[in-house]
């Protein structure tokens, strides 16, 4: 592909695109500026291989694949090297120490998705953005139906929380929830 | 999932249940159709009902104002802050530039049409020299056999058919396991409308060898020197066909002796090397084959070959022609008999017309200062004769000798097949004699019950035709050995012709004294005839060993026959198979006794023809 037309194409994208990889690859990872640095790396590889003349039919999809596949590393990696970041970071939230993360867990979608279980809130993530529900299936290795299903399930608990008022979902709770989690993985280690 | 069932409202329910058999729209159905992810007819049902259904369509509102709420949330801002989107964002764009940057500054900057892509151009380049390259290196169609040959032949017959004179110019080369290599040249030229001929075929060092000049039609000279330095015998002038592609073994000794009639029976003819290769490939039994070769100069070459094999020998031609004229530019004849070989190259090293006027007239005379030489040497010591052309023969002591070689190796190679096949022992040893008596003795030992007069007639028919054939081959020698072919004979080739005679004289004693041995049994003891006796009253006359010979044969001839009429005879009767048995064993020792007066004959002459070798010497 041509470099002018490759601009054009890797604009429109990233407009559209960058927030909601952002957002998924932030709740996935639990940390923002990795998740940054995973989506620039999908748009560096998307714009690489484009002007490779590679053919991608859907960039949309293939960027969350190459996303999700990076998280994925990233955990195995963390599994690997014992890496207790998550742990490590949880604490500082919790007693306020670190600011990065403020903007990322005072967001309000993030705590409306902490209401959801982990697969309920990924499905979520991905239908925001825009995938379809065939393409959220072959990602996450489901039928069409389950995925609908989930979405509908996580659309009902979203709107009794804001039906109660986001509020209600304290951050305190929120974080006593990840603290919970992140020590029950340690011990599973 | 469940299902949501109609409340409690009877008229409703009543009313619901006649339309939609009692059930509503689940959540995820609802959520897929506000998506538009249902299949067609799940969509028009879903639509139909929800048209009908206000809670249905109450709950769709509910799920689709809380979509609508979460994707307001998430577009307001960028997720992390606008300004980390920001600073992300030009990163992402820097990162671009370099990229472009490193892309174009290498060779592809170079690149003159843009619209290309380099790699796909040159996998296309690729391809191209791929196509080109086995398009290049194909293998051409295998030639013919006959139309390649009929090619070279035309090749040859147009050259010939000029007004120009033909000069041909050929390396010739002939090498021989147990002699030296010779090589020479052969020079020809041939003026088909004046009727001239000229041949000279010098040696390597330059000397004349051969050379006949016809300066016109009738009036023609030669020179010839033998190989061995000999001159020719004033008289013997008789013609005697041999073409190099039919020497055989006995004349494989004197293959330079042919290869010089062979350009001599080509007098007045230019080469045609095409002739002769479809004069060997007519005779019976070759094979035939035609390849592309590479020539010993790497040059590609046509390569036509006829071979034809035996047991005892086998001869190869080979013709190489041209690829692209067809112009014949070698012949190649191998010779391979038993342990030795031999070889006779013809390489055409020129061949072209040359117009009449540049031909200067001496060319097709004798040079003076040959006649010079005549004059100024002995005839009887010199090797140069000047005469008018006549074909060199091979008869004489020398051929003699070289034949006795060849059939000699004929003998050897029968006496190998023989043995091979496992037939009654064969020839030349005592022991072998002893070891078929033993054989058939104890046959006829065993004959009590189990074997029949069939049985044993067929063993001795066997014997005795094994016996004709010995015969016929000791008096195919006798008359090949005439006092004049045996006059010039050496000792070595007198004890080759010994040891041919021996080897036929024991094996066919043996077949004697086997088929005596065989047919006794079955007469009484007062039947069998005096073996000691002079047969038929006749004593031994002293007469040539030849005619001793041709005795034998017909006394082997009738007890053939005898024994023969013993299994074909439907109607015999006792009395007639002792008269027949008995005249069997009557001739048997009338032909054992010939063949001690044929051996005695034979001891004779030899010893008389060593001496006269000797003394020759």
């Amino acid at each position: 592909m041509e470099e002018a037309e490759a601009t054009e194409l890797i604009n429109d994208l990233y407009g559209v695109l960058y927030s909601p990889l952002l957002r998924y690859t932030a709740h996935m990872t639990g940390r923002l500026e990795l998740a940054e640095d995973i989506v620039q790396e999908a748009f560096t590889r998307l714009y690489r291989d484009l002007r490779r003349g590679h053919r991608i039919d859907n960039p949309r999809a293939w960027a969350f694949a190459v996303v999700r596949r990076e998280v994925g590393r990233h955990w195995k990696k963390a599994e690997i090297w014992g890496i207790l970041e998550p742990l490590e970071r949880a604490e500082k939230v919790a007693d306020g120490s670190l600011t990065a993360l403020d903007s990322l867990m005072k967001d309000e979608v993030s705590i409306l998705l902490s209401a959801l279980s982990p697969r309920e809130a990924e499905v979520v993530l991905l239908r925001l953005g825009s995938l379809k529900y065939r393409e959220i299936g072959a990602e996450l290795g489901m039928g069409v139906k389950s995925v609908g299903t989930l979405l509908a399930r996580a659309l009902k608990k979203l709107r009794r929380v804001l039906a109660d008022g986001p509020e209600n979902l304290s951050f305190k709770r929120h974080v006593q929830k990840s603290l919970s989690k992140e020590s029950r993985r340690t011990t599973l280690q | 999932m469940g299902r949501k069932i109609c409340p409690s409202n009877a008229m409703f329910r009543s009313h619901y249940q006649k339309n939609h058999a009692g059930q509503h729209c689940s959540d995820d159905v609802l959520i897929a159709h506000a998506d538009g992810e249902l299949a067609s007819d799940e969509e028009s049902r879903a639509a139909a009902h929800l048209k009908q259904c206000w809670e249905c369509r109450g709950r769709l509102g509910e799920l689709e104002d809380t979509a609508q709420k979460l994707a307001l949330l998430t577009a307001e801002i960028p997720f992390g802050g606008a300004d980390r989107a920001a600073a992300r964002k030009a990163n992402f764009l820097a990162w671009r530039s370099e990229f472009e940057h490193k892309r174009a500054s290498a060779f592809h900057s170079l690149w003159p049409f843009p619209a290309l892509s380099i790699p796909k151009l040159a996998a296309a380049t690729a391809v191209a020299l791929a196509v080109v390259a086995l398009w290049l290196g194909r293998e051409p169609a295998r030639p013919r056999f006959f139309d390649t040959w009929a090619k070279a032949q035309r090749y040859e017959k147009a050259l010939s058919r000029t007004d120009a004179v033909l000069l041909q110019v050929a390396d010739v080369e002939i090498v021989a396991a147990e002699r030296r290599g010779h090589a020479g040249r052969l020079e020809v030229w041939s003026d088909r409308r004046g009727g001239r001929y000229a041949s000279r075929w010098t040696d390597k060092t330059g000397e004349l060898r051969y050379a006949v000049w016809q300066s016109s039609p009738g009036q023609a000279w030669r020179y010839d020197r033998s190989v061995e330095q000999r001159a020719l015998p004033a008289t013997d002038d008789q013609s005697q066909e041999v073409s190099l592609v039919e020497v055989d073994a006995g004349r494989l000794a004197q293959l330079e002796d042919a290869v010089l009639d062979r350009v001599r029976k080509r007098a007045w003819r230019p080469l045609e090397l095409s002739e002769d290769f479809a004069r060997f490939a007519a005779m019976g039994g070759c094979t035939l084959d035609v390849q592309r070769a590479s020539a010993a100069n790497g040059k590609p070459v046509i390569r036509l070959t006829a071979r034809k094999t035996s047991p005892r020998a086998s001869v190869e031609f080979v013709l190489e022609l041209d690829p692209d004229s067809f112009r014949p530019r070698l012949e190649q004849a191998s010779y391979r008999v038993g342990e030795r070989q031999f070889l006779v190259r013809l390489a055409m090293a020129q061949s072209e017309q040359i117009p009449q006027a540049r031909i200067e007239p001496v060319v097709f005379a004798p040079e003076p200062t040959l006649f010079v030489a005549s004059l100024t040497r002995t005839p009887a010591s010199s090797p140069l004769l000047l005469r008018p052309p006549a074909p060199l023969t091979m008869e004489g002591p020398h051929s003699a000798a070289a034949e006795l070689e060849g059939m000699f190796a004929e003998h050897l190679s029968g006496i190998c097949s023989a043995v091979s096949a496992a037939a009654p022992p064969s020839g030349g040893s005592s022991g072998g004699n002893n070891v078929v008596q033993k054989r058939m003795q104890q046959r006829i030992t065993d004959m009590a019950s189990p074997r029949t007069l069939d049985d044993v007639t067929q063993e001795a028919v066997a014997l005795t035709a094994s016996g004709l054939h010995e015969a016929a081959e000791i008096r195919r020698l006798t008359e090949w050995a005439t006092p004049e072919k045996t006059a010039g004979l050496d000792a070595h080739s007198w004890r080759l012709l010994n040891r041919m005679i021996l080897d036929h004289v024991a094996r066919l004693r043996n077949r004697l004294s086997a088929t005596r041995g065989l047919l006794e049994p079955l007469l009484s003891g007062d039947g069998i005839p005096n073996a000691t006796s002079a047969p038929h009253g006749r004593d031994a006359t002293g007469e040539p060993w030849a005619v001793e010979a041709a005795h034998v044969f017909s006394h082997l001839e009738r007890v053939q026959r005898n024994v023969s009429g013993l299994l074909t005879d439907d109607g015999r009767t006792p009395a007639s198979v002792d008269t027949a048995i008995s005249e069997v064993l009557e001739d048997l020792p009338t032909a054992e006794q010939e063949l001690g007066w044929l051996q005695a004959e034979w001891g004779k002459a030899l010893e008389h023809g060593i001496q006269l070798a000797s003394s020759g010497k």
